[in-house]
């Protein structure tokens, strides 16, 4: 058996690391679903913030809250909502079949985990409707 | 760096954030988004819960502003910590050194500011 060349010890070799383009994410449909998962917390954190803006132009009054309500009841204003529930959507999706996979074990199939979490979900929901609205 | 380091040895409590943001958001979210956001503007339910005096009601229960508080600020944190991980995944050194500090640090400054706006309403 041949021994493979070596070089001599008093060379110095650097380990070889494999470039990766920042745009890894999108080679894979696996990995782009995961990036488009991780950046829906951004449509997350934008509702969090649309929510303080209404409270915030509440505490300044009817004048402030009854100008910043005339702009969130345009049509741009729904446009946004729409894009930011489509986001908030995936990311309840991904949360619900994610804490199927942590905590699906023993009596409870990862199947029923997430299906305990969409009727939660619609309970929620529900409850939201009737005692906010 | 030593705040940094503070910082990033919290990680428990900032994962704690991110679970009960994330669970606030995916439970909860999806109804006020729909209800406040598409079908109000869209006319399909009426705008008579969104008038100031009727809001202005709604939120003077001391319940309903700590859920609007939970609403907020736990999300917040949830994005705060998903974000920073992404963006610490493309590995751009001085951006990485400070990332906990501008997330973490964003989500607590935004938040203090939710407790203020909640305890000025009238």
């Amino acid at each position: 058996m041949s021994t493979p060349n070596r070089p001599p010890s008093t060379e110095v070799t650097k380990t070889y690391r494999r470039p990766i383009p920042n745009t890894w994410w999108l080679k894979k449909r696996s990995t782009l679903l995961f990036m488009i998962r991780e950046w829906s917390s951004v449509f997350v954190a934008l509702y969090a913030l649309c929510l303080l803006g209404q409270l915030c132009a509440l505490s300044k009054g009817a004048e402030s809250y009854n100008a910043l309500l005339a702009k969130s009841l345009s049509g741009a204003s729904l446009v946004l909502h729409l894009v930011m529930g489509v986001f908030v959507l995936y990311h309840m999706v991904t949360w619900f079949k994610i804490s199927g996979r942590i905590f699906g074990s023993g009596p409870l199939s990862p199947g029923a985990v997430t299906a305990i979490n969409y009727v939660v979900w619609v309970a929620a929901s529900i409850g939201v409707f009737y005692w906010i609205f | 760096m030593g705040l940094i380091k503070f910082i990033k040895s919290l990680e428990p409590l900032w994962w704690s954030l991110f679970g009960l943001g994330g669970a606030i958001a995916a439970f909860l979210f999806p109804a006020h988004i729909l209800i406040q956001g598409v079908l109000i503007p869209a006319g399909i339910l009426p705008k008579d819960t969104l008038q100031y005096e009727n809001f202005a009601g709604l939120l003077s229960s001391p319940f309903v502003r700590i859920y609007f508080l939970a609403l907020i600020v736990f999300p917040l944190y949830h994005a705060a910590h998903r974000i920073r991980m992404t963006l610490e995944d493309l590995r751009i050194g001085w951006l990485n050194a400070i990332l906990p500090l501008l997330c973490y640090g964003g989500a607590t400054a935004i938040s203090i500011s939710a407790v203020v706006v909640i305890l000025r309403l009238s």
